[in-house]
This record gives structure tokens, sequence and C-alpha cells, in this order.
């Protein structure tokens, strides 16, 4: 007998890039992430996958290994060794992905294996460079077919002619860059008859799910705890919702799913993730939702302008102001940088001009909901920001890249001082949500 | 020049650390909810052990943690003294594994505004 739920895509190998003093890390990638979360939630599935020859021997000895039932190659993939280089593996900013000769990809498929798809209860699909139409042929129309669009489908028409049970996409995908505007309510709209579900996964900020059916929306926290990596974390998640949604329920299976999401986040050792998945799993599913989380959705980000607090100037490196800047506007944060807004003064500027900008940089304090400090040197004027910032009731962060904060005025005034910056990032979330609330 | 550090796939289940730095394999052997930690709570303000009281419990105090919506820590009587960060959630998971928390109160003023920290360590 065939297992109730198929996953089907992509298996690639994802190599993590040494940073941050951690050694390189080599996984299996792709639809590998999805069954990770269903060996460690206890599920039986099996397992529809396109990759090269080369790891044919290596995908059947891991999904043996991690509880999968049926494993059927669908496609041979030439030209390319199907093999993502990861840069930024906690996604503080832009993942800095490169997918090793992708425009070569060729792919043979196998007849006799595309047979095999029917017969399933949940198919789920995470899109790649294979001929999505010829799958969907293939299967059952009883199935329910779950899809995520990744970054493989940019456009609407792709969707065209298929009735998708869950349209899976998360904020950092082309169709969501290129669509959104700052509407769910219209973005869902562009979602009419081609699924049943739509779910919008938004990073650090949550998920929001709509239910065409019932004309439901739903709201789901993200958890937050330190993380070590965020690469597979969206695919754990649609792997734990579809095997759950049908047993408690959307909003149920979403809360589930974000917390063994977050679980998978925090380690890429799979027996310790299996371990904490069977914690959240032995939890009354009723504490998990009483808890909440980290809620910010994509559009209210914009809202809450960052005043960033750092030496600013031309003539100084400001390498860490820039890191810390792009990563919060991958995130569609709205920092201010005050020095390139309002101007920078030398020793000839006269005296109106510096009342001019003093008084400019102090209404910008105020316009703004967070204050980072960046904390390079011992700028006056960034720990002048900061106590007026704290003193008018601003939360305010530092990010202290070199570890040189001491100064108990540095360390005990902000909520949070951190040389991480996946911690600031993670805080912003956090800080900037109760305001959400 | 030869390669190193990459030789083969890192991640199975059952597999011993392997490699100088211990970072692959299928376990760490770190377990979270045997670790020690120390957090700011938050909500003080609005506990019952600020409302009762009009204090913050002394440098010092015992603590318990429990749960009440969200992972807390209580003093000896029973009173809540305030939220740990949502960080913290996970100790739920670990409260109903068997895991049981005490402490003591780190830092506390009610100065400004009422804050608390504690130190924690966990028992099974």
């Amino acid at each position: 007998m065939k297992s109730e739920i198929c996953i089907l895509g992509d298996i690639v190998t994802d190599i993590t890039l040494p940073q941050n003093g951690n050694e390189i890390k080599i996984r299996l990638g792709g639809i590998t992430h999805s069954a990770r979360g269903l060996w460690a939630i206890n599920a039986n599935y099996s397992t529809f996958f396109i990759a090269p020859t080369y790891l044919s021997k290596e995908i059947n000895k891991f999904y043996n290994h991690h509880n999968g039932k049926g494993i059927y190659q669908l496609g041979i993939v030439n030209g390319a060794p199907y093999t993502f280089l990861i840069g930024s593996v906690k996604e503080t900013g832009n993942q800095l992905y490169d997918f090793i000769l992708r425009d070569q990809i060729e792919i043979e498929y196998n007849a006799k294996n595309l047979k095999n798809i029917n017969g399933y209860n949940e198919v789920l699909i995470t899109s790649g460079n294979f001929d999505l139409n010829l799958i969907l042929k293939e299967v059952n129309q009883k199935s329910n077919v779950h899809i995520d669009l990744s970054n493989n489908i940019s456009e609407f028409s792709q969707l065209n002619g298929y009735y998708y049970k869950t349209i899976f996409l998360s904020t950092s995908s082309n169709l969501f860059l290129d669509y959104y505007k700052d509407s769910f309510k219209e973005f869902c709209d562009l979602f009419i008859k081609k699924c049943s579900v739509l779910v919008l996964k938004e990073n650090r900020g949550g998920s929001r799910i709509y239910d065409f059916e019932n004309k439901k929306e739903y709201q789901i926290p993200s958890i937050t705890q330190p993380i070590v990596h965020s690469v597979g974390v969206g695919d754990v998640y649609n792997a734990c919702y579809v095997f759950y949604y049908q047993k408690f329920g959307i909003k149920e299976a979403a809360f589930l799913s974000s917390w063994i999401a977050c679980e998978y986040a925090s380690t890429t050792f799979p027996d310790d993730f299996k371990k904490n998945v069977s914690r959240v799993l032995n939890t009354n599913i009723e504490d998990i939702i009483s808890m909440g989380g980290c809620v910010l959705p994509w559009e209210k980000r914009q809202l809450y302008p960052i005043y960033i607090a750092a030496p600013d100037f031309d003539y100084l490196d400001t390498t860490q102001i820039d890191t810390l800047v792009e990563s919060l506007q991958y995130h569609n944060f709205h920092p201010r940088r005050p020095i390139k807004e309002n101007g920078q003064l030398s020793k000839e500027n006269t005296k109106e001009d510096r009342i001019k900008t003093y008084t400019n940089d102090i209404e910008l304090i105020k316009k703004c909901k967070l204050l980072i400090v960046v904390y390079i040197n011992d700028d006056p004027g960034t720990m002048i920001e900061l106590g007026y910032a704290k003193a008018f009731g601003i939360p305010c962060l530092v990010f202290d890249p070199y570890n040189k904060a001491y100064n108990c005025m540095l360390t005990e005034m902000p909520e949070t001082v951190s040389s991480d910056l996946d911690v600031i990032i993670s805080e912003v979330f956090n800080e900037l949500s109760k305001l959400n609330e | 020049m030869g390669s190193s550090g990459s030789g083969n796939f890192s991640d199975y289940s059952g597999n011993k650390p392997s490699g100088g730095s211990g970072k692959s394999g299928g376990a760490s052997d770190e377990n979270k909810c045997e670790k020690a930690f120390t957090a700011m709570l938050e909500e003080i303000d609005r506990s019952s052990y600020y409302i009762k009281t009009k204090d913050v419990p002394k440098v010092g105090e015992e603590i318990n943690i429990s749960f009440d919506k969200r992972p807390i820590a209580i003093s000896k009587e029973g009173l809540i003294i305030g939220y740990l960060p949502t960080r913290f959630n996970y100790i739920k998971m670990c409260l109903d594994d068997g895991y049981t928390y005490v402490g003591r109160v780190a830092s506390s003023s009610s100065g400004l505004v009422a804050a608390v920290s504690i130190d924690v360590i966990p028992s099974h």
C-alpha cells in the first residue's frame, strides 16, 4: 500500500560555504528538507525526485535511512552538478545562493516512474527545473496537490489550468516581490481559482493563510529562537502542514508547522532536530497556540522607521553599517541613515548649519520606532542619540560587530547588545512586532 | 594542494560526530532543555508579585519556572514575577518533558522601570 503523502521535486546538494567561523557543511537539499521534516514527525512518505545520476545511490541510501517508503527517480539531470552554494546561511539578508551551471540543466524523464505518482492522498510539489505540466498530467484528480512556487514560478500564467489544494510561497520569491502591492487581500485575489488555500510565509514575521473556500484568513506567528541556518526551513513548514492540515485543521497545522520549522532552523543535527520535534508533538496544541510568537506582516514593517545611530561618515569604513542596512531592507524594514539624509558636517560648517542638522536628526529620532547603534568607534553623536532615544521611550539595540562594548551605559541601556547580526535582526522583528500587537 | 573537510554528506541520523570540530554527524550531544540560562523578565509591573507587593523581589530570592499561557517565573509564594521572553518559549516543551527549573533573582530594580533578571538551572 502506498503511503498517504508523497513529496516531489529536485534533490540537490547544498553546500554551506565557510562563514562566521563555521566549517563547510554539505547536505542533501531540495525536497530533502521536507523529507527531514516528515521523518522527524514519524510520517510515512514516498519521494519522487529529479537529480543527477551521481547522487542516485546516495539519495536511496539517505531516504531509506530516513523513513522513505517509496523512492522513485522521475528524471536524470545532465549538464550541471545540481549544487547550491549558500553564502549567507542565516538569511540575515539575501541568502546569496548560487545554483551552479543552472542554465545548462537538461533533464531526461523516466516515463515508467512518472506513472507511479498516482494513488496518493496528498502530493507536495516543490517547483524546480522540471516540466511541471508533464508531472501534473500524471497526478490522479482525486489527489490533493500542494505546491511551493519557490523561485521557479515567476508568472501567474504558469499556474493556469490547474487547481491546487494549497499554494505556498515566501516573501523572498520572485512572484511575491514582483506582484505584492502592500495588500494581502489584493494579492490573494490574484490566486482566485488557482488554489483552495494560499500560504504566504513571511520569514521571521510569521505566515498568513487565506482559505478561499471558507473565506477565512489566519495569522500564524513565527517562533523566535536563535537559529543556526535558514536553509530549507520553509520546506519543512510545507511538509508538516500538508501532513497535519486534514487531521488538525488549517490553524493548528500551521502553528505546529511553524514550531517544527523553527526547530529545523535551530540545528543541522538530525537527531537533535527529531528529539526537539518529539517534545513539540508532546505539548498540548492549545498551549502552543497560547504562547504565540512574532507577527510582523511584510507591509507593516515599512510603518516603523529605524534610526541607524553610527559614525556613518564618508571618511570611515562603513561596511558594518551597510551590511546592517542591507539586511533590514531585505526584510522590508525602513532604516533611516541620518548622516546620509541630513548631511555630513565638517569643521567649516556654520553654526546655522549645525543647528539645522542637529534639529533634523533629533526630529528623525522622534519619528523612528526603534534605534540601532552600530558600535564601530566612540563617536559622541552615536552615544548621545542612544541616550536621547532611550529617554524618549524608543527601544534601542546595539550591534557591536567587534565585541568592544563594555561601558555600562552602552551595555545596560539598550534592550539587546550583540555582535551577531542574526540576533539583531531577530530582535528587530521582536521589538517591532510588539508595536503591531 | 589537497582538498579538505567535505569528503561526504555530513548529517545522517545515528552517525557519530565526525571531524575535529564535532560539527557533523547525527547528534550534537547538546540538549537545550539541560542548559542553564539568564533572562530579563517581561511584564513585571503587570504581574501578580508586583501588583501585590508593589515591589520587585530582592537579589538572591528563589524562583521557579512555570507556565501560564507563556513560561513564567514565580516566587516561593506562587506569585508571578514576570514572563520569560518569547525566545524561551521552548521551555514549555521541556517542562512537559519532565524538566523542572529553579533559579534566583540575579538583579532587580524598581527605579525607572521595574526590572528583574534571573539565573536559572534545570533539573530533570
